[in-house]
């Protein structure tokens, strides 16, 4: 059979024009929704940026204190460690005062001294070759110091000289405590022991001397 | 429509009549047969029925409603254009090549539409050759619809929310209930007559296989019987209306009167009788100019569809009065009504047959069977007389042929017919 067709010819023109609008009302709908949140997620984007960069620059800020404070510091280091290894080199310095309170502490009620000396001895470190040019580089000392004292008293027995050497000892402060003389002296009718004692402090690790003694400045 | 499971949903075929709107969508199934997807059916209200603008403007509003509530797939419609605008003639032009029928159809239509043709649309069916005198002739069928009627018409559909495919006449959709089912080679020669009984007119149309040949409004329908039986009882038209659904529901249920003459019935039978008779001679002058002008097998059955087709009373007065036997058409009978509401599958189903076409006008067919067609392998296949008639309206074509209608013995047989007589205007192409 002939189909016969009497929509007129504008009628498909015209919807498929309005499919045409509809598409492209929805084209650009998407593209607009599309466009609003590209907006919105690099807004966010960048408000996150923003504030990582500022979190980031703050650090910066306390890293810059920090660093300004650890050259402060690295200045005094090194301003110490001149001092110290001017100390290292003249050796740590002990006043004698606090040495004869030291005595003094060890010493027995009945016990006088009679002589007192004291001096500082250098020994040559024994090293290699390679350890002495490694110590020089480091600035670090080649040779022992010591303070060596020599003392002479009196006490009424050996007992007290006894106590006297054991209490040198247990100061901590001292070593290599050795008795030099002992013998009877006669002095108005009374008759007492004479001694002689020598011990040592060690110059270069005097840091039981300070801590005792309340530091030597 | 591409879908998974390959059914095609065709468009809703919307069928706006005098006294209601049909809407019915169909598809194809993956072996070739048809199914309803949705079908709905309206009633206009009895005040709205007599006033065209208010009919239009109910029919937007029903239209509407029914795509709301009912399972239609999509808004594409394929609706016929009414009537009232469709301008019909007929044109025994030369014998000519296919491609020069077009230009002749051109060339005469300024002078047989009483109309500017050029703000028209114009289109033709062959219908087919006819013999006048010793010359053969092509005849063919002129459709002329106003480009502001389509426009109005189309305004309407658009306010009811639908989509538009396309715009047919009635006539091809009723014939392509016959077109789209043809598949056996004989039956692309078998003459098929269609009675379209609406509420408020008639239509005949008259094809041979694929082909419309013939084409004819009747004035009568279903409103004059309705106002013949509210006359003759002394009821108001609703009450007559009522009254005759209920007779055709209680003779379609079978229901039995114990052997007494139902007098109501009786009385509705003599009220619509003359009406009936006068739609039948209508329909017998039609077979006859068909008979005699064009060559062929002859009709051998009558199918009657439209809202008032399912009338058992029309259908006996038919029977009587025409030379061939009239059968209710069962436009659906071969497609799948599982998915209709079970008020709308009772009876023949006759009243779907221009909504069925519509729906099927983007469908190729042919299609498949349900459960195999029915023929009539006895139709009569005589030679009919060659005629001379030149007539240009269908009514005038008929009522050219002069001859004893509705008397015919019981053969029924309308080969022999007496010279038809030249009469009414004579357009000769």
């Amino acid at each position: 059979m002939r189909e016969l067709e009497f929509l007129p010819e504008w009628y498909p023109r015209l919807r498929k024009r309005k499919r045409m609008v509809g598409v492209q009302t929805w084209a650009t709908g998407v593209l607009i929704i599309g466009l609003c949140l590209w907006g919105w997620l690099s807004g966010r984007n960048i408000r996150s940026a923003s504030a990582s960069l500022h979190l980031l620059q703050g650090e910066i800020s306390q890293a810059d204190n920090e660093l300004q404070r650890l050259d402060e510091a690295l200045g005094q280091k090194k301003e110490l460690d001149a001092k110290n290894l001017i100390i290292r080199k003249l050796g740590n310095h002990v006043e004698s005062t606090r040495v004869l309170v030291a005595i003094e502490s060890a010493m027995p009620e009945e016990m006088a001294l009679l002589d007192f000396s004291a001096e500082v001895k250098e020994t040559a470190r024994p090293m290699s070759g390679l350890a002495a040019a490694s110590a020089a580089q480091n600035n670090q000392p080649v040779a022992d110091r010591r303070l060596e004292i020599s003392v002479q008293g009196v006490g009424p027995t050996d007992a007290t000289l006894a106590r006297f050497m054991r209490n040198l000892g247990e100061s901590g402060l001292f070593d290599r405590i050795n008795l030099t003389l002992t013998q009877e002296r006669v002095d108005n009718n009374r008759i007492m022991r004479q001694f002689g004692v020598t011990f040592g402090v060690d110059l270069n690790n005097s840091g039981s001397i300070r801590n005792s003694s309340g530091g030597v400045h | 429509m591409l879908r998974l499971n390959n059914a095609q949903p065709q468009p809703i075929g919307l069928d706006i009549g005098h006294d209601g709107i049909k809407m019915l969508q169909m598809e194809v199934t993956p072996g070739n047969s048809l199914a309803v997807v949705a079908a709905a059916r309206c009633v206009f209200p009895g005040e709205v029925r007599g006033d065209h603008g208010l009919r239009m403007a109910s029919a937007v509003d029903l239209i509407k409603r029914t795509l709301r509530q009912q399972p239609f797939r999509g808004r594409e419609v394929v609706a016929a254009l009414p009537r009232e605008i469709v301008h019909v003639k007929n044109l025994r032009l030369p014998q000519m090549p296919p491609a020069e029928i077009e230009q002749a159809v051109q060339f005469e239509a300024p002078n047989v539409f009483p109309f500017a043709v050029d703000k028209a649309k114009i289109h033709y069916l062959p219908a087919g050759e006819v013999r006048q005198g010793a010359d053969v002739r092509q005849e063919v069928i002129v459709f002329a619809v106003k480009n502001d009627d389509v426009n109005n018409y189309l305004e309407l559909l658009h306010r009811a929310g639908v989509v538009v495919r396309s715009l047919d006449i009635e006539p091809c959709a009723l014939f392509r209930t016959v077109d789209r089912f043809i598949r056996r080679r004989e039956d692309e020669q078998q003459v098929t007559v269609l009675v379209d009984v609406g509420w408020r007119r008639s239509q005949v149309v008259i094809g041979r296989g694929r082909d419309i040949n013939f084409v004819k409004p009747v004035e009568i329908g279903g409103h004059q019987l309705q106002e013949a039986v509210a006359k003759k009882l002394g009821i108001t038209a609703e009450e007559a209306q009522a009254l005759r659904q209920r007779l055709c529901e209680s003779e379609a249920s079978g229901e039995e009167t114990g052997g007494r003459r139902d007098p109501v019935r009786q009385s509705v039978f003599d009220a619509t009788r003359a009406i009936a008779e006068e739609l039948g001679r209508e329909i017998a002058l039609c077979l006859r100019y068909y008979s005699v002008a064009f060559r062929g097998q002859r009709p051998g059955r009558l199918r009657l569809v439209g809202g008032e087709a399912s009338n058992t009373q029309l259908q006996q007065i038919l029977n009587a009065v025409l030379p061939i036997p009239a059968e209710i058409g069962k436009p659906l009978c071969s497609t799948d009504t599982s998915r209709m509401r079970a008020v709308d599958r009772q009876g023949p189903m006759s009243e779907w047959a221009l909504a069925l076409g519509l729906s099927l006008k983007m469908a190729k067919g042919p299609f498949a069977p349900r459960d195999g067609t029915p023929r009539d392998r006895n139709a009569p296949a005589v030679e009919v007389t060659p005629s001379g008639v030149q007539v240009m309206d269908a009514d005038q074509l008929v009522r050219s042929i002069s001859g004893p209608v509705g008397n015919e013995p019981a053969g029924r047989s309308v080969g022999a017919v007496k010279e038809p007589v030249l009469a009414g205007e004579v357009t000769n192409a």
